[in-house]
């Protein structure tokens, strides 16, 4: 399932707390992911799933679910 | 209180003009390279030689089409072609007009009109939305494409980059040397800077070359670069920040800068590239930081880290420098060779400084505007002072603008720096100069005895993010007024528990919509309401507070919201 895949990267790498990890949690605001850890984790995203993510699309990160939604549409 | 800083020291070279820079280090450097960036999946380099003559390439097709002395804008990412923009315009007369690549389209199209652009330079990522926009700018004459095999050429109006070199080295080679003899003149403007902002907030920044040329001189000065650097730029080259303390000193200096293709590979980027030096704003030094510890403390190696650090520098403190060989794992994250980070925009934390210089980085703390071009006062090596943007560089005369019975008050600027003006905007320019010539920043500060400056406030409205990027609270209240289910709304940056600024939204519900609605009801949907107007605005500028207030905010007489007022 894409959110758990999704959870684990940011469990694992991001140090975030599992419990905090909703599709609704924002990830600047609840999570404390700045950008440039946004794009970090977008990386093990496109390395994980073998997709890309352009740059341009970053800001339509705005919460767990955005990222989960986007993978689930666009990872083969 | 006021002083003029002469630094002694000898500068690797000091430029007359622009010009000057390129065909000097073209002299001094030749065949070494100053840029190493990516290209369709290849690693492409470009030598000191390559700068000179495409800049007379790229410059004789401009004297060729009428071009020369006209405004250029120039918008995307950094690449040779957006640097040979930007050095060809302002050596042949013209004025270059950078833009943020990540400016929406309706305010793109408002600042290329009031600054009378006639041609337009983009990089790839800009491709599709520059074209979608060219039939709603009758002004621009000429449209050029800096990356062409991404897109299909489908007017006389557009031209590939590539295509226009060899046109102006066509010209140069027959013997056209309109652009090679152009004079330039030092007073003109030459660069027009938008600070961010919406039309009605933002002002264009006239800079000349002198203005230009002594930002360059006391970057390098203060700075203690050499032609040994080798540098990762990072940081968006529209901002004055990074095109000059980057990239303008860097090929001055003869150094070598390595350009960043994506935010995403940034830490790779480093460890591959191997930089001594970077020019970053707090949100990357942070994020290093950051990075740091948590690797240390996944490995379970904080003890053993820390009385490592204890023990360096007791060692550095007795002359002897082992940092190299007891954090080669730390350092080698960055690359292995990093010394000395220049770091601006906003204040890092004192405990960070020292972490980095334990590690063997150096970090420079420094202070810049725009208007400044953008350099004022740095920490320069081996003269840093933790909480201060160091002393005013080479050149650059500052004093505190405040009654006798305070310590600090507004930080004046003086100097061949100093930018002309604000761009049709008399009575702006007016505000911002004092009878003595003096601009007035708009920050507030105090100088120590041995000058160092130390930044304690704002007057404007502006939020400075981590990131170095600047808010302009007004702009977002704009889009904001179009929520129905808010009533009145006041953004503001405040500061979080991990000592960031966040972009908060105040905002006053409209309880005629929201009737019979629990507080925790209005607060979703007022959240939901701006969740949705943030996916309209850059990830920088988005709302990621909010807080709810039923009471009315505070006016003036006149109406408008005391802002000050506000807590």
């Amino acid at each position: 399932m894409m959110f758990e895949e999704v959870k684990k990267i940011l469990v694992e790498e991001m140090q975030v707390k599992e419990s905090d990890v909703t599709l609704a949690a924002e990830l600047t605001n609840d999570l404390r992911i700045n950008s440039l850890e946004l794009a970090d984790m977008v990386l093990m995203c496109e390395e994980r799933f073998g997709v890309e993510i352009k740059d341009e699309d970053l800001p339509k990160f705005i919460t767990v679910g955005d990222v989960v939604d986007y993978l689930t549409k666009n990872v083969k | 209180m006021r002083m003029i800083n002469n630094l002694k020291a000898d500068p690797p070279k000091i430029i007359t003009d622009l010009r000057h820079l390129i065909v000097s280090s073209k002299e001094a450097f030749g065949e070494k390279y100053i840029y190493t960036y990516k290209e369709q999946g290849e690693i492409k380099n470009y030598s000191y030689n390559d700068l000179l003559d495409n800049m007379n390439y790229l410059g004789t097709a401009f004297a060729k089409r009428g071009l020369m002395g006209k405004h250029i804008a120039v918008i995307g990412e950094l690449h040779p072609g957006w640097f040979n923009t930007y050095i060809t315009t302002v050596n042949g007369g013209g004025v270059i007009v950078p833009f943020d690549k990540d400016i929406d389209e309706e305010h793109l199209i408002d600042f290329m009109e009031l600054a009378e652009v006639s041609a337009v330079f983009y990089t790839e990522c800009c491709n599709n939305r520059i074209l979608s926009l060219a039939d709603r700018l009758p002004g621009v004459e000429l449209f050029v494409s800096i990356a062409p095999w991404s897109e299909k050429l489908t007017s006389d109006k557009l031209v590939a980059y590539e295509d226009l070199l060899a046109e102006g080295k066509a010209h140069l080679e027959s013997g056209c040397r309109e652009y090679l003899d152009h004079e330039i003149d030092m007073e003109k403007m030459c660069a027009l800077l938008f600070t961010s902002g919406t039309t009605g907030t933002s002002k264009g920044v006239m800079l000349s070359q002198n203005n230009l040329t002594a930002a360059v001189n006391a970057s390098c000065l203060s700075m203690s670069y050499d032609s040994k650097n080798t540098f990762v730029s990072v940081l968006p080259p529209h901002h004055s920040y990074e095109l000059t303390c980057g990239n303008l000193s860097m090929i001055n200096i003869g150094g070598w800068v390595f350009i960043n293709d994506s935010i995403k590979y940034v830490m790779r980027n480093f460890a591959y590239f191997k930089p001594n030096t970077l020019v970053l704003v707090p949100l990357f030094v942070e994020t290093m930081y950051k990075k740091i510890w948590d690797e240390i403390n996944k490995k379970g190696m904080t003890k053993k880290v820390k009385l490592g650090m204890k023990a360096s520098n007791a060692l550095l403190a007795l002359g002897i420098d082992k940092r190299k060989e007891i954090f080669s794992q730390i350092l080698d994250a960055f690359g292995g060779n990093l010394t000395s980070i220049v770091c601006g925009g906003a204040p890092l934390s004192p405990q960070l400084i020292k972490d980095f210089y334990s590690f063997g980085i150096t970090i420079l703390e420094g202070y810049g505007i725009t208007e400044c071009a953008p350099l004022v006062a740095v920490n320069s090596p081996g003269k840093i002072r933790f909480h201060s943007v160091g002393q005013p560089v080479y050149g650059c005369e500052v004093k505190i603008d405040k009654a006798d019975d305070e310590e600090a008050g507004e930080i004046l600027v003086k100097g061949g720096n100093v930018m002309m003006g604000y761009y049709k905007n008399p009575e702006a320019t007016a505000e911002v100069f004092t009878e003595d010539g003096f601009f007035r920043t708009g920050d507030i500060g105090y100088m120590d005895k041995d000058n160092y400056i130390y930044i304690t406030g704002r007057k404007k409205n502006v939020i400075i993010l981590s990131n170095g990027k600047n808010v302009f609270p007004e702009e977002i209240e704009e889009r904001l007024s179009d929520v129905e289910i808010i009533s009145e709304c006041v953004v503001i940056g405040r500061k979080n528990e991990n000592g960031d600024i966040v972009i908060t939204a105040i905002a006053v519900p409209n309880m005629e919509k929201l009737e019979g609605k629990s507080e925790e009801e209005v607060y979703d949907e007022v959240k939901a309401a701006i969740n949705e107007a943030n996916r309209h605005l850059p990830s920088f500028k988005q709302v990621h507070e909010i807080e709810i207030r039923y009471e009315e905010f505070e006016k003036t007489t006149s109406r408008k919201i005391k802002r000050y007022a506000i807590k």
